[in-house]
Parts: C-alpha cells; structure tokens; sequence
C-alpha cells in the first residue's frame, strides 16, 4: 500500500460528501484532496509539497477514519484502519515524487510599462489578470496580458486605465514587490493627466522626451522618432 | 504610461515635434531650444536651386517630406506636381529614386520636369529607375537602390484602405515616399479628395508596420469626438504617421 491509495481513498470519501465535508468541515482541504486525487487518477507523481500535505491531512482524520469509512455506505476500495495507519508510519510512493518548484510570489516592473506577475498556478489570481483585458482594450497601444511560457509570468501593460486595477491585484494577493516597482507605480500615479515635455540639450545633442499617460505619443517616439526608452 | 525617451535631435525633427505638439489633447510641452532648433535647416533658394520653380504649396510639401527624412506619405490632389516634389526630394538629397508605379507612362512627364533621366533596366544609367511592375522587389534591383528613395505610387481611388499587400517593399527601402492619388474616380471633385481615417492608417501602416495593433482602437477612440475635434485628431494622428495633410499639393 502506497500514499497514493491514501489519496484515491480520500478521495473517494470527498466524493462521497463525508469527508471534509460532513466530517472534519474544511473546504480548501476537500478541494486539494480531490485535485491531487485526479493527479493520481491520471497516474502523475505527486510533488513533495504535495505527498507533505496529503500525509498532514491523513495524520489529522487518522483517530476518525474508520468511523468515516463505516458510514459511507458506497465506499468500494476500502483500506483497513491497520492498512491506513501503517503507511502513515511508513510512508511508500506508487511513483518517486518530484521536487517542488518554490515559485516565489512577486510582481516586477520590466521596463516598457509591463509588470511581471509570477506566482503559483492560483485560479483567482489569473482571472484577476485576464480581467484587466476588458480595460486594455480601450487604451491605445496597451496589450491585453499575456502568459509568457518561457519564463512563467504573466505580463500586464500599466496605462492609466489599468493602474488601480494592477495595484488591487498586487495588495489583493499580497505579492511581494521590491522597491523599483515601488518608485514606477508612485511614478505611475504621479504622472496621470499631466503634461509630456520635450526638453532639447543641445551640449549633449539629444532629446529628451517624458511621455505621461500617452499610449499614443509613446508609440510615436519609440517607432516614427526612433527614441530609445531610458 | 511613464516613459523617457532620448532622441537624435534635427532641425526635421523639431518642427515634426512642434506640429504634433499645437493639438492641446496630446499636451505636450516643448522647450525654447526645440523651437530654436526648428528655424534651422530649411530649405531656401540659396542651398536649392530648383526651389523658386514651385509653388509655396508645393515647397511647403517639400520641406514636409525631407523633415520626414523621406519616409512619408504625400497625398496628391494633382498627380503630376505630387509626382514632381517626390522626385524632386530625392533630387535635394541627391539620391537615386527607384519607382513602383503600374502606370509607367504616367511617370515620363514629371521626371522630365524634374529633370533626371529615366530607365527602364537595372544597368541603365539612370537616376530614376522605373523598372516593371512585375520585377520590383527582384533582389538585384532591391540591393542595388536600397540605399536610395522608394517611391511608390498608390491610386487611393482604386486601392482605398487596401494598399497593405506592399508593406514588406517598404522595409527593404529605408527612406520610402508614398504618393497617394485619386485619379480614376468621377465621383470625386477636386473638394472631396481627401484622405479617411482608414485609409490614412493603411498607407501609414506601409511605412510603420506596427500601427495596424492599434488601428481598430484608434478609430473607436476617434469616433465619439465631435466633428470639429475629430478633424484637428486626425491632423494630429496623420503628422504622427507622417502623412502630411496639410501639405496637400
């Protein structure tokens, strides 16, 4: 007997509206257990964040295991209490488990109005994310976001019309943002329906452009001009 | 939303920069040394020979299409003149011209007028080659004129918003002048030859391919304005594209 029979046993009680349901009310756990239960199902090896819960969660509904097991009437792949306790004592795996990614949970500035978001798959963050789409579309020049596969992060446009809804996101979710981030959303906020200015020095011979809150003159200066973004 | 640029400043630059700046929507603010900057380099009858044969118009389109460094559209209400400032442009800059044009009779005329000498083959000497339609984007030609101006002849009447399959010509020829038309069309006076929104953003899009991303926004944007503002923001987007409306020859 492995940990995984202890997951596909779980849940199945899950399933069954027992466990962490009716017993032991916990619904972040009932709806771990039958996440990684379908991991199992689909013959994945579990992680060892994973396989660490799972026996955290095992240990917490070991003393009431029997009685559960005993009162779902339609439970076919019963483990014995004996069977139960002993892979706890002894833990085995069906498949070696993998390493657990630690995917810190950080938003970024990185450069060109874009904030990179990297955090653990988490559904309710992505769909905060792909909600900004609706307010993008309707500023010049600003991208919907878009998950960039090579590095893992999602990357947001920031204009004036999807600012606040960035910083609800980043306090919202508690991600971890370091000080340049910091200084470019206070930048950000300062610079909403202010005047650009072009200064010209000609000691240096060069052009200097502040775009505030123009999508479209940022454009402008980057591909008519040929400016190069500081 | 908050960006620096620095820019390699000139005299084209700086008035581009002011026109941009005169539309209050965009608010931006220019220092006195860009406006310094601005009186500089323009074209006169002393450092242009040719320039007292035009009309203030047409110098006024002249002087547009080099502070664009040749990288313009020219809308041309008359065909023949239009086609005479392009050639002439490339004339000021002493630059050999390459013309992609489907109606090459239409071209005899104001090269005479702007007194180069034509060919038809890549080993003639000429310094306006109009080579067959068929045979503009043959390597040998784009090697060997790339360093010269495009000039691409595109009747808008016929064409409208259409004009995108020439975009990837544009890229080869850095300095690339679109001489937009409108003969062909009896529906059209001369008052009403004028360049929509759209197809101001397609032949823009010849020259700046990325501005198609944002195409169909801009127009939505455009669109809830009330007419008189809605004018004074196409001028502005159409200088930004380097379209120069104003300067309508």
């Amino acid at each position: 007997m492995t940990v995984e029979d202890i997951v596909e046993a779980m849940g199945e009680l899950v399933s069954y509206g027992s466990l962490f349901i009716e017993t032991q009310p916990d619904p972040w756990a009932a709806n771990f257990i039958t996440n990684v239960a379908n991991y199992v199902g689909a013959k994945r090896p579990l992680s060892t964040e994973q396989a660490r819960i799972v026996l955290k969660l095992a240990h917490r509904i070991e003393p009431v295991f029997a009685e559960v097991v005993k009162r779902t009437r339609y439970y076919p792949k019963a483990l014995s209490h004996a069977e139960f306790r002993s892979i706890l004592e002894a833990p085995s795996y069906r498949q070696p488990t993998y390493q657990s990614a630690n995917i810190p949970k950080e938003a970024r500035y990185l450069g060109d109005n874009k904030i990179g978001f990297r955090f653990k798959r988490n559904d309710q963050i992505i769909n905060d994310i792909k909600a900004l789409k609706a307010r993008s579309g309707s500023t010049l020049g600003t991208d919907p976001p878009w998950f960039n596969r090579e590095f893992r992060l999602w990357v947001v446009s920031v204009s004036s019309v999807t600012l606040d809804a960035i910083v609800t996101i980043i306090n919202k979710h508690r991600f971890h943002v370091d000080d340049a981030l910091i200084d470019y959303l206070a930048l950000c906020a300062d610079s909403r329906a202010r005047f650009s200015a072009l200064v010209y020095d000609p000691s240096l011979d060069v052009m200097a452009l502040q775009v505030n809150d123009n999508s479209l003159l940022g454009w402008w200066a980057k591909n008519v001009a040929r400016g190069e973004v500081m | 939303m908050n960006q620096q640029f620095a820019i390699t400043p000139s005299p084209g630059l700086a008035r581009r920069i002011l026109r941009i700046a005169e539309d209050p929507v965009l608010m931006l603010t220019v220092d006195a040394a860009t406006r310094e900057l601005a009186q500089e380099g323009l074209l006169t009858p002393q450092n242009c020979s040719f320039l007292t044969s035009l009309s203030e118009r047409e110098q006024q389109a002249l002087q547009g299409l080099l502070d664009c460094d040749l990288r313009a559209v020219l809308p041309a209400t008359d065909p023949i003149r239009g086609r005479v400032v392009a050639l002439l442009a490339a004339k000021a800059c002493d630059l050999p011209v390459t013309v992609y044009t489907e109606r090459w009779h239409d071209w005899v005329h104001p090269i005479k007028l702007a007194k180069l000498r034509a060919g038809r083959k890549i080993d003639e000497e000429c310094e306006v080659l109009v080579p067959d339609v068929s045979l503009i984007d043959d390597s040998d030609i784009v090697k060997k004129r790339r360093h010269g101006l495009l000039i691409m002849d595109i009747n808008v009447s016929l064409y409208g918003a259409a004009a995108l399959p020439y975009n990837g010509l544009a890229s080869e020829y850095a300095r690339t002048i679109v001489v937009a038309t409108f003969d062909g069309n009896p529906f059209q006076t001369k008052h009403t030859r004028s360049l929509g929104l759209e197809t101001t953003l397609s032949l823009g899009t010849i020259l700046f391919p990325t501005l198609p991303q944002f195409t169909g926004q801009l127009v939505e944007e455009l669109n809830p304005l009330k007419k008189k503002r809605q004018q004074i923001a196409l001028s502005t987007y159409m200088d930004m594209v380097n379209v120069v409306p104003h300067l309508v020859v």
